[in-house]
């Protein structure tokens, strides 16, 4: 009797999906759950089963019948002209999608930006020690810098959470042959008491490319195209001289300052500018400490700040809602 | 650095329109901060302690505008004496100073001129007499600190510099206020005690109207004791953010002059010693030999060689022709110039960044070459998007009671100086951290979640730290639901198996966290998932035109469900899918697809393989 009651079960769906219209559907549920209908025949002989083959064959019985009903219903629904009884001035069925943190979102975006460039992503380790952290990237113990960034410590005095993406730098330094052309963006950490405009967690993003007669005037070009790319193709930009113990020159880029339109504001501090990345020529003792001859090769990199970009890119003036549970995503 | 633009044209022609101005500033490495009235304030370059003086700005102005620098009048030193009679140094101190050179004068303390006063008051310091002001007036002038001391109050008439004592006190110039000092710190004595740290002069040797000879004093310390001193005593002056730079020794004499020149125009100051001159190695000036041809090769434009040597003449630098090369001598002040990077960006600067053009990287593109370790992340964010859940970032230490009641406090890594110390174990897991973004959640009202985080967790084997990537991921809605996802990023991956840690979160540590929704999780190590992850995944096949036959089991289940849809499978290789629909009790239901490709089947092509499938011993193991 089960298999028979599967069989019909069986029958009775095909039959259902082939039905070409609603007067074959019709027909097929007083055929199969009408009053002769043989779903209703086959339970008359449930009377002779003991008690336990009735619990057994009830279920199926009762999972046939609401697979058959479900089917019909489905179908009927399915077949039913949209229009009939929606009105469909009201609003759909909202759907659900993941996103990505605003982060990745951006670090994407740029990405995708530098690919085009010909760069690649890297990645690397987040607790470092003392000479990729600091001596690696031209900050000798005792550089005035040091002082800026106070460090996470795990193991003093050596063993530290990375206070910059650019110990990354240090690695690809050390372990690729040039050419190469390289970003990175990542999680960084600093001692600072967590406030809406700072945290000890914050993210950076940085590039690298390094080959023979790589000059300022690609470094330009590659930040110039970054930036008509990213904030827009009417957006200006300046390079000014800036001071980095990693490179040398140095530079400062800026952009216009959007709030104001260049007459200045509180934003800008009245410079019509703000200050986004800062930037230069690899300091020849970069090179020196991993054996690349600073006659033969040169390389520029630069470094921005991906958590302010993030944070002005969707308009979050709080730096903590990025990680606390205070980020809201709209769909 | 504040700088007061009318006292700044003493020493150059500024152009009328003080914009034109700080945008070249700006553009040649010393950008504008704000402007204030008549003083302009500029933003530290950590390397250029010349620029702490208004000379060093008026230089750069000089060169930038094709001016003329004037430099301000001074009146020649005594001689020195070589006996030094007037400091003595410690040996203990002598990788403490580097130069420390004073004399004494008579002098007739006062008020100070109105117009020195005013200009005090413009750059931000009160007056307090004719000497103490004129000592200030040339550090602002000059960028060299220097002190006088009320020479009669100096016990012995002299100065000895010596690391102080561990605990021993000083009263600072500032009234009442009194610091406790360490070896660390260097002192600068009388014969009985402390009168003068590098950064901050002593109450009680201070210049009064009562004093009428003084000891001057201007010197060159350790940058870095300097430095460290000023943060553990917590002081910070004019004098401290000048020490702490690389200020050449050579600087001291022209300060001194200059105080000289002004003590005597308006203290009617009168040496009344030789100069004790503490410089005991005297640094020679460097030369560097300089391709002009680095110009080219860095900045990627063509400055003549003409150019190149009046640019350099304009800051100070002695070009002399050697060869194709130059050889260059950079000025004492300009401590930062060590090598021929340096000289390229003197130059670039001053002829102007804006002049170099814009030109794409040439050349063979370099292979592309993405970390997988980065590439996987990026493709776990787009297969957890796909599958409905927000990425959320976590922060990397969290609260050591959480970590504790998560059992994550085992051999997880601990911060020696967490800004709050309650917040100080790194993770080694992702989901202390997901289950408390999920309870804020919860907490407001969002009862449908599904986050997932991709980052490191961190953990100590003895004395070794590791990091690893994982991909945590929490939901709301049931165990199955969540394998469920597992089991479609596996598939999306093309690995059969992602060794998932799939979990409920402990009902009773939810209590405790006062978390009320059941949450389920799973946590992934993607450092093992990128050894197992196939180079190509293939989710297409195309569908047989003929129609299946799909039809519906009942069976019991002995063993694994994983074993069952084996066994079945191998029955027929018509049986082309197995859903499960329901379990009851052992009794499962599933849908079993038979699809030929080939051919149409019918209903005694499946008969034979349906019979083996229901017979009630088929999967009894």
């Amino acid at each position: 009797m089960k298999n028979k009651l599967i069989n019909i079960k069986n029958e009775a769906l095909a039959m259902i999906m082939g039905a070409s219209d609603t007067s074959e559907l019709e027909r097929l549920r007083i055929n199969y759950l009408g009053k002769n209908g043989s779903l209703t025949q086959i339970a008359k002989d449930f009377k002779d089963l003991s008690s336990e083959e009735k619990a057994d064959i009830g279920r199926i019985f009762s999972e046939a019948k609401s697979a058959i009903e479900n089917a019909l219903d489905e179908i009927k629904f399915n077949t039913r002209k949209v229009s009939e009884n929606i009105d469909q001035t009201l609003p759909g069925k909202p759907v659900r999608v993941g996103l990505m943190h605003p982060i990745s979102a951006v670090a994407r975006e740029m990405n995708d930006i530098f690919r085009y460039l010909g760069f690649s992503v890297a990645d690397g380790p987040e607790i470092e020690d003392d000479e990729f952290n600091y001596n690696r990237l031209n900050l000798p113990k005792d550089h005035p810098a040091r002082d800026l960034q106070d460090s996470l410590y795990i193991k003093e005095p050596d063993i530290l959470l990375r206070t910059h993406t650019s110990s990354l730098e240090a690695h690809i330094l050390a372990t690729h042959k040039p050419p190469f052309r390289f970003v990175f963006p990542g999680k960084s950490y600093r001692y600072e008491n967590v406030s809406a405009s700072n945290h000890m967690i914050f993210f950076q993003y940085e590039g690298i490319a390094v080959g023979e007669n790589i000059t300022m005037a690609n470094l330009k070009s590659t930040l110039e195209t970054f930036i008509h790319m990213f904030f827009g193709p009417e957006r200006k930009s300046r390079f000014r001289c800036k001071y980095y113990p990693q490179v040398e020159p140095g530079v400062g880029v800026d952009i216009d300052c959007q709030f104001c339109q260049q007459k200045g504001c509180s934003v800008c501090k009245n410079r019509g500018w703000v200050e986004m990345l800062g930037a230069g020529m690899i300091h020849p003792n970069m090179f020196r400490m991993v054996g690349i001859d600073p006659a033969k090769y040169s390389g520029f990199a630069w470094g921005m700040g991906l958590d302010r970009i993030t944070m002005s890119r969707y308009k979050l003036n709080d730096i903590r809602a990025l990680f606390n549970g205070n980020l809201e995503y709209k769909i | 650095m504040n700088v007061p633009l009318s006292w700044l044209s003493d020493y150059v022609k500024l152009p009328k329109d003080t914009k034109s101005l700080t945008d070249k500033l700006t553009a040649i490495g010393h950008m504008l901060d704000k402007t204030k009235g008549d003083v302009i304030d500029l933003e530290l370059r950590g390397n250029r302690p010349d620029l702490l003086g208004l000379i060093g700005v008026a230089r750069e102005v000089a060169t930038v505008f094709n001016q003329k620098l004037k430099l301000p009048e001074i009146k020649k030193l005594p001689k020195t004496d070589i006996k030094c009679p007037f400091v003595k140094v410690d040996k203990a101190a002598s990788n403490m100073v580097y130069r420390y050179t004073a004399f004494s004068l008579k002098v007739e303390v006062g008020p100070s001129p109105d117009w020195m006063i005013k200009r005090l008051a413009s750059w931000g310091v009160p007056t307090i007499n004719n000497v103490v002001d004129i000592t200030n007036y040339v550090m602002i002038e000059t960028g060299q600190p220097m002190h006088a001391f009320d020479l009669d109050k100096l016990k012995g008439k002299r100065l000895s510099l010596r690391p102080a004592k561990d605990g021993e006190p000083f009263s600072t110039i500032q009234q009442g206020q009194t610091v406790v000092l360490t070896s660390k710190d260097l002192a600068i004595c009388d014969d009985e005690k402390v009168q003068c740290l590098t950064l901050i002069g002593g109450l009680e040797s201070k210049v009064t109207n009562n004093t009428t000879e003084i000891a001057l004093e201007a010197a060159t310390y350790n940058q870095a004791n300097c430095r460290r001193s000023s943060r553990r005593l917590k002081i910070m002056t004019d004098g401290s953010v000048r020490h702490e730079k690389h200020q050449h020794p050579a600087q001291v004499i022209p300060a001194l002059e200059r105080a000289y020149y002004l003590l005597q125009k308006y203290a009617s100051a009168k040496s009344t010693s030789l100069l004790s001159d503490f410089y005991p190695k005297p640094l020679k000036p460097k030369s560097i030999l300089f391709k002009p041809s680095e110009v080219k090769r860095l900045g990627g434009i063509e400055v003549p060689i003409n150019t190149i040597i009046k640019i350099l003449n304009s800051l100070e630098f002695k070009v002399a022709k050697s060869g194709l090369n130059l050889k260059i001598t950079p000025p004492a002040f300009r401590t930062d110039i060590e090598e021929s990077a340096d000289i390229v960006e003197e130059i670039l600067r001053i002829y102007g960044y804006d002049q170099i053009p814009s030109i794409p990287l040439s050349g063979v593109s370099p292979q592309p070459m993405t970390y997988p370790t980065f590439k996987i992340q990026e493709t776990l964010r787009d297969h957890m998007t796909k599958l409905g859940f927000d990425e959320v970032i976590t922060l990397s230490m969290i609260n050591n009671k959480l970590a504790q009641q998560f059992g994550c406090d085992k051999d997880a890594i601990n911060l020696i100086n967490p800004p709050d110390p309650n917040i100080s174990t790194l993770r080694t897991s992702l989901i202390p951290g997901l289950s408390e973004y999920a309870k804020k959640m919860l907490n407001q009202n969002n009862l449908d979640i599904k986050l997932f985080e991709v980052g490191k967790v961190f953990n100590k084997h003895d004395t070794k730290y590791s990091e690893t990537i994982k991909l945590g991921f929490i939901a709301t809605g049931d165990i199955l639901y969540i394998k469920g996802v597992a089991d479609t990023l596996a598939k999306l991956l093309g690995i059969i198996n992602i060794n998932p840690l799939i979990s409920q979160l402990d009902p009773k540590l939810a209590f405790t966290l006062n978390i009320k929704t059941p949450l389920f999780f799973v946590e992934i190590n993607v450092d093992e998932l990128l050894n197992n992850l196939p180079a190509f995944v293939n989710h297409y096949a195309i569908q047989s035109i003929y129609p299946p036959i799909i039809e519906d089991i009942n069976i019991n289940l002995s063993g694994s469900y994983e074993e069952l849809v084996n066994k079945i499978k191998s029955v027929s290789p018509l049986i082309k899918n197995i859903e499960f629909i329901e379990k009851y009790g052992d009794k499962l239901t599933l849908r079993i697809t038979y699809h030929d490709k080939n051919k149409q089947l019918s209903n005694e092509d499946i008969a034979s393989f349906r019979e083996i499938l229901v017979d009630p011993d088929f999967h009894k193991s």
